[in-house]
């Protein structure tokens, strides 16, 4: 009685999600590869939407680092799909008092950029144009591989004391459903 | 090699101490390992995970132990419990006070003054740099006013001049759309002018826009690096609206104070906002470190508490297999310690005990094989034997005893000396004897008794001797009987016989003489005297000559008695036997016969002719002692008797029996009650029986008549004997020689 009282209780809650969208969260909206002679160009477009305790702790100086993955991955039928190549690049926002800018580090690239809002710095961390990823010379996906772009928040760049509680919290675990596309030459 | 159990612990406090310290140091600013922080929390988390796991598992294991009261579990529960409550206490104490110290530690950092002392720095900085921000966009404005004048063909050259007298460091004209029209810049790295946001752009569409901004471009991190510069959007009104982008460097001293006031601000907001965080992380990282390590702890006092109460529990175990008489295990020695000493003692204990036990049971085997011994000899032996306890309670008594007193002494075996009176009160004398002997407390003593019952008179040799122990002390009593009635019996035959072959030597030859004598006198004297004297001659000469006659009969039955010819066994069908000597007595002859002879009966061996004489005997006998008409009843049946089955073979008439006082001597020779016959005729057949192996006796409580009772053994139970005295007699001896010896 008591185990069924607890699914219960679980079933509620995923049904609430499903129902009561967060307000909060990551979308990836489009996303695109472009395969070149020793690189792939990255194009994608991506919604944050950070939450209040993230707002609040990038306010208070928190630098927060989002990281996006980029894979290409072939089914298997028995196994889960193989991984053939993966790229990851780290974007870290943060807050600057005196000049009350947000900072937008592109840490792959090790280019930044300010912004008076953090709307605007947001946006901007969502627009990924033509972003090159290393490849190794002549590598080319197989036929029936797809593309996969995914995004988070990255907990383990938090400052060490906030690490635990963001990994018990909601509005801390923040990251996109997996973006998927098959890939076209 | 066998690793030493405190090495084991240490060791394994050292595995324990390292992910702490690890995780400690993780939470050091500076480390390098800050970035593994959340790996080596959850190594420790899984550690204490382990560690609640064998815990766990071994407070279970303690409480089957103690559920199964399993040896030793008590005391490992005690110390358990003492261990925990010990190790606990001043654990928590250390951690209460710990918990307290770091949250109010943490507390100390933030204060009041500080808040305002770094919002006033702030502010200040923001003020000063309002302040030259300010200026900047005004110089900013006179350049746009002078670049208005300006032909937009050297708008160019003028940006240039512009540039160097205002010392930007870099002036752009910019569409409103932020399409680059012109660009004049200080440095010669930069292809690119620094754009502006389209976001700025919007801002300044309406006025001007001047901001303390970052340099955007490359990330720089070498220390002293100009951070900030201030950016300028002013919209111009030429031939078409464009916007004035100027940037201008902070002098080093300001830009460097700016990064100084904006780095110690933030990390100082950055702590507030974190503080809730930090408290909780140090408590997490202190309470898993109290918890690791009493777990840590506890587990290790399992370990060494396991290994202190394995030898207790391995000698309550040896104690409870002593209890139970397994006295050949022996304990293994697992310490070197005082409990090693303990279970080596224990060893030796337990095997002098296995000693003592194997020589008990050898002495015991001895004893039960002499028991079983003297119970064999003692069933075996025609004697029977009684002992006494000290009490003179009946102790133990063998089969013969049973048979020759006639008492079954299953049912009084541990009861006293007078329930042998109560069981056969025939035995009301003996049992009075034995007392009065006891009583007198006599070494060993012999005596004979006269036992009577409804069987006859029995005489019983009864040596009595006390039962020593092994102190010397008495213990009782030791009673052996012997039945010397046949022994007597074949003495008082043996006399019989010899007085009558003397009867028949010293008597029968002076009786022919005397005879021819008296015959001769008559024929002499006969016509030398007168008619009467010749009478009287004659009478007295025949009476003389018929009584020695009467002599020679009798001298000639003696003669007989003591030499009855040898058996002359053959089967022997009893109911044809007795028909044959009951046809000899018509019925004129003053004699009813009534049979109740079994049909079943089995052939017996025996001497036809001898037993003839048995039935003729008692068919005299009664037909002496009746007047007629007598009735004789002859009944023949199969008997369960001690030693076997036998045949009763009753005769019984209904005169005037036996008179009370002629019963115990109706079987002696010379003994009658009858006017007529020599008083052999019982004896004679009392001889045959016995020659037989049987018995006879006169049955006192027949109160009709008399009534013969013959046992007769069947051939199958007993071997055939040539003469039952003899064979008394032979018996008697042994057991006379046992008795005296």
């Amino acid at each position: 009685m008591r185990h069924l009282n607890v699914l219960i209780g679980i079933g509620l809650w995923l049904c609430s999600l499903l129902v009561w969208p967060q307000e909060y969260g990551f979308r990836v909206r489009h996303a695109s590869l472009s395969f070149q002679q020793d690189a792939i160009a990255l194009i994608a477009g991506i919604t944050y939407r950070f939450s209040d305790t993230l707002i609040e702790a990038l306010q208070h100086g928190v630098p927060l680092t989002l990281t996006v993955t980029t894979s290409i991955r072939q089914p298997r039928h028995w196994l889960w799909d193989d991984t053939l190549w993966r790229r990851k690049l780290n974007f870290r926002i943060q807050y600057y008092p005196l000049s009350q800018m947000y900072r937008v580090v592109d840490e792959t690239n090790r280019f930044q950029r300010s912004f008076p809002r953090l709307e605007t710095a947001l946006a901007a961390l969502g627009v990924l144009d033509e972003i090159a990823l290393p490849v190794d010379e002549g590598w080319a996906p197989p036929r029936n591989s797809y593309a996969q772009l995914r995004v988070r928040l990255n907990i383990e760049r938090l400052p060490w004391a906030l690490r635990p509680l963001a990994y018990f919290s909601p509005e801390w675990r923040l990251y996109s459903s997996p973006y998927r596309w098959q890939i076209s030459k | 090699m066998r690793i030493p159990f405190g090495f084991l612990v240490l060791f394994l406090f050292g595995i324990i101490l390292i992910p702490l310290h690890l995780m400690s140091s993780a939470t050091q600013k500076a480390s390098e390992l800050n970035q593994w922080y959340s790996w080596l929390l959850l190594i420790n988390v899984l550690g204490s995970v382990l560690l609640l796991g064998l815990v766990g598992g071994n407070i279970w294991w303690l409480v089957r132990q103690f559920r199964k009261r399993t040896a030793g579990s008590r005391l490992a529960l005690k110390m358990v419990l003492l261990f925990v409550i010990l190790a606990l206490t001043p654990a928590s104490i250390v951690f209460y006070y710990s918990y307290q110290f770091l949250h109010r530690s943490i507390d100390s950092w933030f204060d009041v003054e500080i808040d305002r002392a770094m919002e006033s720095s702030l502010e200040l900085g923001k003020a000063a740099l309002d302040q030259r921000m300010q200026g900047l966009l005004k110089r900013t404005r006179q350049l746009a006013e002078d670049l208005e004048d300006v032909p937009e063909k050297v708008r160019v050259i003028e940006l240039n001049r512009l540039r160097d007298r205002s010392g930007a460091s870099e002036l752009t004209l910019l569409t409103r759309r932020g399409r680059i029209v012109a660009t004049s810049s200080a440095g010669l790295d930069l292809i690119l002018p620094s754009m502006p946001d389209p976001s700025l752009l919007s801002l300044a569409r309406d006025g001007a826009y001047v901001s303390l901004d970052p340099s955007p471009g490359p990330v720089v991190e070498e220390k002293g690096a100009a951070l900030f510069q201030v950016r300028v959007l002013l919209p111009l009104e030429l031939e078409q609206p464009l916007f004035l982008q100027a940037l201008y460097p902070l002098p080093g001293r300001i830009n460097a104070l700016a990064q100084t006031v904006e780095n110690a601000y933030a990390h100082y907001q950055q702590m507030a906002y974190l503080r809730r965080s930090l408290k909780f992380s140090f408590s997490l990282t202190l309470a898993l470190t109290l918890l690791l390590s009493m777990l840590a702890s506890i587990w290790a006092a399992f370990l060494s508490i396991r290994r202190i109460v394995a030898p207790v529990k391995m000698l309550v175990q040896g104690t409870r297999a002593v209890a139970q008489g397994n006295l050949d295990s022996r304990l293994p020695i697992l310490q070197k310690d005082d409990m090693g000493f303990l279970v080596s003692s224990f060893n030796t204990m337990t095997t002098h005990l296995a000693r003592a036990r194997d020589e008990a049971e050898r002495s015991r085997r001895q004893v039960e094989d002499q028991r079983a011994y003297l119970e064999t000899v003692l069933g075996h032996l025609s004697s029977g034997v009684l002992t006494l306890s000290d009490q003179t309670r009946l102790r133990t008594a063998n089969q013969a005893a049973e048979t020759l007193l006639g008492v079954d002494f299953s049912t009084i075996i541990g009861k006293p000396l007078r329930s042998l009176a109560e069981a056969n009160p025939a035995l009301a004398e003996l049992v009075q004897l034995i007392r009065s002997r006891l009583l007198e407390n006599e070494g060993v003593w012999q005596e004979e008794v006269i036992i009577k019952d409804q069987q006859g008179q029995k005489v019983l040799l009864c040596l009595g001797s006390p039962l020593l122990g092994a102190d010397g002390h008495r213990s009782g009593a030791v009673l052996v009987f012997d039945d010397i009635t046949a022994l007597v019996q074949a003495q008082k035959y043996a006399a019989w016989s010899e007085m009558a072959r003397r009867l028949a030597h010293e008597i029968k030859n002076p009786l022919t003489p005397i005879q021819l004598a008296a015959e001769r006198l008559e024929r002499k004297l006969k016509p030398q005297v007168s008619r009467a004297g010749g009478e009287v001659l004659e009478r007295s000469t025949h009476t003389i000559v018929q009584q020695v006659e009467a002599l020679k009969t009798m001298v000639n039955a003696f003669s007989e008695y003591a030499r009855l010819p040898k058996l002359q066994p053959q089967p022997v069908a009893m109911s044809i036997l007795i028909d044959e000597v009951i046809a000899l007595y018509p019925p004129d002859s003053g004699v009813e016969f009534q049979l109740d002879l079994d049909p079943q009966l089995p052939v017996i061996l025996a001497d036809p002719l001898r037993l003839r004489q048995v039935l003729h005997n008692l068919i005299k006998n009664t037909l002496e002692a009746c007047a007629p008409p007598v009735e004789v009843k002859i009944s023949l049946h199969l008997v369960e008797q001690r030693g076997g089955k036998g045949i009763e073979w009753v005769v019984e008439d209904n005169g005037p029996g036996v008179a009370p006082d002629q019963v115990e001597h109706i079987f002696d020779p010379y003994v009658t009650t009858k006017s007529r016959g020599t008083g052999l005729g019982l004896a004679i057949v009392r001889k045959i029986v016995e020659e037989h192996g049987g018995t006879i006796h006169l049955d006192r409580q027949y109160q009709q008549g008399a009534r013969f009772v013959i046992r007769l053994p069947l051939e199958s139970e007993r071997p055939l004997q040539k003469s039952p005295a003899t064979r008394r007699v032979r018996e008697g001896q042994p057991h006379s020689h046992n008795v005296t010896g």
